[in-house]
């Protein structure tokens, strides 16, 4: 996104945002179990999470649209409970975009300016102004049926951002794109978050889009949030199986066994007999272990050193996709590898071949199982 | 028979039967109207010749121009009130989506379909306590009864056809429940109301069973003077006004049908630049 950099007019500060023990119930159904997160100011925070796992209720309670039946949302220091919607003066981009049809791409984002009371000619200089941030300029006159899919969620940005909310919440405002506009927009995004400085709450259900975008992620898991962190950090280190499993792709191992390894570390057996070590000694409570796919090597026949992980089996899949290659392999009657490989590094192997999974012990996971 | 052959013969009976089914139809209401040019005395088909003589004397009909002025004066207030009850119950059941809404919406539109004569006949028991059985104010509210699921059905279909984030999105901006209305709901489903409020005048204007009960000599309604006319002659001047209010029914569902079709190019010119 070309960008002047005084565009936008001046960025605002982000705000800092702090959910104090926020909850929201239905009767005896708990929608957000008592919640407690801070975003700090200029984040990009993304909230992640499958279908019912309470991201949406946390973003409708930040908006006002939901309340919640305990706690406090202070954005710096002020408390927004209570506060209606058109009070909170925060921008929101909806999945949808929810741009008005009966208006212009002008009218549209002068509409906040116009409940403000912003006067004609003031306004009409922030709606150029932010127009020209999200290079639709041209545009103003039409109206959003007549704009493509990529266009109008710039317009719902414009729109959302115009009058400087200091904190912006999307909700899933990519998904409506196709995939190649949906990484292109990523980047738009980020770059205009750049410009204004806003703190941004961001929900979404895909997990690339999020470890692409945020300084820092909350997953969350039936109502609850289950890791905060930097996308690289839940990655490397989930808290439980849970992260493991929704961030990334992830071999998980259930254990029947396990004792301390001679030379440091844990050797692990799995139910259907594997072995496994692991450079790390168990947690207290049960746990998985979990092997990231790109961690892993294959190699025909015996090969790999006896230091590693090893285990034998056969290929039975294989898929090239865009310079990575996956292969799936077969290592016990109920067990499944899935090994990827980027880049050209190591060999493509046939379906049905003979091979050795190999992984060194520091890169096997042991993850809570809660 | 080869396939092409047989498909035109298809082709040609769709199109007989669609013609057959029109005519059905609307013939019936259109026999009227060249009863209305007949120069014969009484109401007989066919006519044994032409004149305008009957449409010269509903002119001059002081009768008729009175039941004329009374339905426009009962169909407007009817309108009116059908509009706004019939929005605000849509939007309530529609957007405020309280619990029970589905068994809500079944009983709004119950009016419409429940027997008009049992209404009537209720309403008549009750409006006469209060001594509003022989005046505009009986009438326009046992219209407005039966009207109002009329605009509640044509508004709610606008309104599920609305993107229902609009005005989340629109209090997000900045606009309190009544702006986030005016400005974004009402906008978007006008046209619904607009329709609305056409079919709830065209339903007055020709309903007879509540105006039978609910009016007198000095409100009666055009369609109650035509019921009551036919009693005592049958005077081709009943042809005449018929088809005043066929050509006056016709305009306002063409006025409908208008403001859908460029309701329709607007979204539809949107669509194809998109694609």
């Amino acid at each position: 996104m070309s960008v002047p950099e005084n565009a936008g007019g001046p960025a605002a500060n982000g705000a800092q945002v702090v959910y104090d023990g926020v909850a929201k119930r239905y009767g005896a159904v708990q929608a957000l179990a008592p919640t407690s997160l801070e975003v700090a100011s200029g984040e990009f925070f993304s909230i992640i999470g499958p279908s019912g796992s309470g991201k949406t209720t946390l973003l409708g309670v930040t908006a006002g649209f939901i309340p919640p039946s305990e706690g406090r949302i202070l954005v710096d220091g002020r408390d927004l409970v209570g506060i209606p919607p058109f009070q909170r003066n925060l921008g929101m981009v909806f999945q949808h975009y929810s741009l008005f049809p009966h208006m212009t791409v002008a009218q549209n984002i002068g509409f906040p300016l116009r409940m403000r009371k912003v006067a004609k000619a003031e306004a009409g200089a922030q709606i150029k102004r932010i127009l020209d941030v999200v290079r639709l300029s041209g545009m103003a006159d039409r109206y959003p049926a007549q704009l493509s899919g990529g266009q109008q969620q710039r317009v719902a940005l414009a729109r959302a951002a115009v009058y400087n909310p200091s904190l912006l919440l999307m909700d899933e405002p990519l998904s409506a794109l196709d995939k190649n506009l949906r990484e292109e927009m990523q980047r738009e995004i980020k770059a205009f978050q750049q410009v204004l400085g806003a703190t941004v709450i961001y929900v979404t259900h895909d997990q690339h889009e999020a470890s692409a975008m945020s300084h820092r992620i909350a997953i969350m898991n039936g109502g609850q949030v289950a890791q905060v962190g930097r996308p690289r950090d839940l990655y490397d280190n989930p808290r439980n199986r849970f992260v493991a499993s929704f961030l990334g792709e992830a071999n998980l191992f259930e254990v029947a066994r396990h004792a301390p390894a001679p030379g440091g570390g844990t050797v692990i057996e799995t139910p259907q007999g594997l072995t496994l070590r692991a450079a790390d000694a168990p947690p207290d409570s049960r746990f998985v272990v979990c092997v990231r796919p790109e961690k892993i090597a294959l190699k025909s026949g015996d090969g790999g050193g006896a230091e590693c992980n090893r285990l034998t089996g056969t290929v039975s899949d294989v898929v090239h996709s865009s310079g990575t290659v996956h292969h799936r392999v077969r290592v016990a009657p109920e067990v499944e590898i899935n090994q990827r490989s980027t880049g050209g590094a190591g060999r493509q192997f046939e379906v049905g071949e003979a091979v050795s999974v190999t992984w060194a012990p520091g890169d096997t996971q042991l993850v809570a199982v809660d | 028979m080869g396939w092409l052959a047989a498909m035109r013969v298809v082709g040609v009976l769709r199109g007989v039967f669609t013609g057959a089914a029109f005519l059905y139809l609307i013939l019936p209401t259109f026999v009227i109207v060249p009863l209305s040019f007949s120069s014969s005395l009484y109401l007989s088909f066919p006519p044994p010749g032409w004149s305008t003589r009957w449409y010269v004397a509903l002119w001059n009909s002081q009768l008729y121009s009175a039941a004329f002025l009374h339905s426009i004066l009962i169909g407007l207030p009817v309108a009116l009130l059908s509009v706004v009850l019939g929005t605000m119950l849509a939007l309530a059941l529609v957007r405020g989506r309280p619990w029970g809404s589905r068994g809500l919406s079944a009983l709004a539109i119950a009016p419409f379909l429940l027997p008009q004569i049992i209404l009537a006949i209720g309403l008549y028991s009750i409006l006469a306590k209060f001594g509003l059985t022989a005046s505009y104010t009986g009438v326009i509210v046992g219209h407005t009864i039966v009207a109002t699921p009329l605009v509640f059905i044509t508004v709610s279909a606008s309104l599920r056809s609305a993107d229902p984030t609009f005005e989340m999105a629109a209090m997000t901006l900045g606009a309190n429940g009544w702006k986030a209305f005016w400005f974004v709901t009402f906008p978007t489903i006008r046209l619904g109301v607009l329709t609305g409020g056409i079919f709830a005048f065209s339903f007055s204007f020709d309903e007879i069973i509540l105006a039978l009960f609910l009016t007198n000599t000095r409100t009666t309604t055009l369609p109650k003077q035509l019921y009551s006319e036919l009693r005592y002659n049958m005077s081709p001047t009943i042809a005449a006004a018929s088809t005043v209010i066929i050509v006056l029914s016709l305009l306002m569902l063409t006025a409908a049908a208008m403001a859908g079709r460029r309701a329709q190019r607007r979204a539809g010119a949107g669509r194809d630049m998109t694609a």
